[in-house]
Parts: C-alpha cells; structure tokens; sequence
C-alpha cells in the first residue's frame, strides 16, 4: 500500500468526527474546514511517522489539536484561558452539583434539549470543552485523551470532573427555567 | 448542607471512573454492589449517567462536507 491509499483507507475516513471536534473548538464553519484540511495535510505530510493498523484517529486528534494550539489559534484568536469563576473551590462545585436532580433524558429523547447542550458545552473554556469532546461525544480512553492533548492522565480526569460539574450547573439552571426541581 | 460520607465520598469518584470506562472488573463490581444497597450512590450513579447521557446525545453533530473531502483528496493526489 502506498501512502496515498494508506492516507483514504486509515485517516479519511475519521474526518467526520474530525470536523466535529474542529467545530467545537472553532465554533465557525470556514475555520473547522481550514483546520480540518491543515491537519490532514500535515498528517499525509508526517504519514512515515504514523503505523498502519494503529490508532489513527487518536494520531490525528493530536494532529488538529495541535495545529489549532499552534497555527489557528496563535495567528486567529487570543488565547483563552480559563475563567476565573470556573476555579471556585471544587468541594463547593459538588456540594451545588449535588443537591440537584438532573434527569432531562425526555427532553432530550423528544429533541428539545440539543440546543441548551451545544450551548453549554461551547461556553466551557477550551480546556474543559475539549476533554468532555474526546471522552463523551468520541469515546477515547484516559490515556489517549492524555496523549492527544499531552497532558497527564491526572489532570485528564480533574478537567473532565470539574467540566461536568459546570455543565451539570448550567443545565440545572435549564431545568430550573422549564419547571423542573 | 448534606452529610457524604467517607465511603459515598470515595464512590462518587470510582462512579466517573466506571462511567468513562476506566475501572478494572474487580472495582466495577464493587461500585455494583455498593450502589444496589446505598440510595445516595445509586442516586449518585443515577444523576451521572443520566448527565454523560445528555451530552453524548444533545450535542448536535457537525459532518465534513463531500466537498471538503473531496479538496483533501486531492491535494494530497496532487502532491
């Protein structure tokens, strides 16, 4: 297999779940394509690195990831960092998260909540809305989160718990809004 | 303000872990029994599942156009 067959048989066929990610993190159509195509050059570009049969959506991950840490988001946008209301103590992010049911499984089932989700999610600081991405809408272990984003396993697991705890709070407040205690 | 404590406390945490599929047979087990027999764990379990439910189903897809494929495809051809 050449590397231009070895590029459609293994890396195309993630672009889906690609272009995704890359419009969560961009939020705008043109530039999630921009990035999507950079990071699938860069890929071919790189394709001696990447082993057959491997985990090449994972391989690519990082690849976008780190086009848009270093080209789109240096040369297009200022860095974001994280809000200073999300470094409230966590003990007091669980006590509130805690004393409220959330269970808006029928308002999603009958498709009213999709935008509340969306909305949550892309107004999470970069940090946080990028591991609740690779864990609960592409599925991708600790470990491969760790090593897409090149972080330690640890700090993997503290974004993602203190990432849902404020979605858990906006969407409380969702709940709130539509009657629910 | 309401009471956790020390055991509840340690599950919630193993709760994520089972969720994301990160803990070995012998400790999902363990999150298993605890959360049949304690109404706030199972409760725990309950409202963490039912959140990890939510995003993975709201979140409204976005898909790579044929188009944008089709450009990828070629540039990489006409390299």
């Amino acid at each position: 297999m050449n590397d231009q067959e070895l590029f459609e048989k293994e890396l195309l066929p993630h672009a889906d779940a690609l272009y995704n990610f890359a419009f969560h993190l961009t939020y705008n159509e043109a530039d999630a394509n921009d990035l999507v195509q950079e990071a699938y050059l860069k890929a071919f570009k790189y394709i001696h690195h990447y082993e057959a049969g491997t985990n090449a959506k994972a391989w690519l991950f990082r690849i976008l990831k780190n086009t848009f840490i270093n080209d789109y988001r240096k040369s297009v946008k200022q860095p974001k960092t994280i809000d200073y209301q999300e470094l409230v103590d966590i003990h007091m992010e669980d006590e509130i998260a805690s004393s409220h049911q959330l269970d808006l499984r029928d308002d999603i089932f009958n498709g009213t909540l999709g935008d509340e989700i969306t909305i949550a999610l892309n107004s999470l600081s970069i940090e946080y809305k990028t591991v609740i991405l690779l864990c609960d809408i592409e599925g991708f272990s600790y470990e491969e989160i760790s090593k897409i984003l090149e972080i330690p396993i640890g700090t993997v697991r503290s974004r993602l718990h203190r990432a849902r705890n404020i979605l858990k709070e906006k969407l409380n407040t969702y709940a709130s809004s539509m009657g629910y205690k | 303000m309401r009471a956790i404590n020390h055991s509840c406390k340690e599950i919630k945490t193993k709760i994520e872990l089972y969720l994301d599929g990160e803990l070995d047979r012998y400790s999902k087990q363990e999150v298993d029994n605890i959360i049949s027999e304690c109404p706030f764990c199972k409760n725990e379990f309950e409202n963490q599942s039912s959140l990890k439910q939510i995003i993975h189903i709201g979140l409204k897809r976005k898909e790579c156009t044929d188009h944008l494929k089709m450009n990828i495809v070629n540039k990489i051809r006409g390299l």
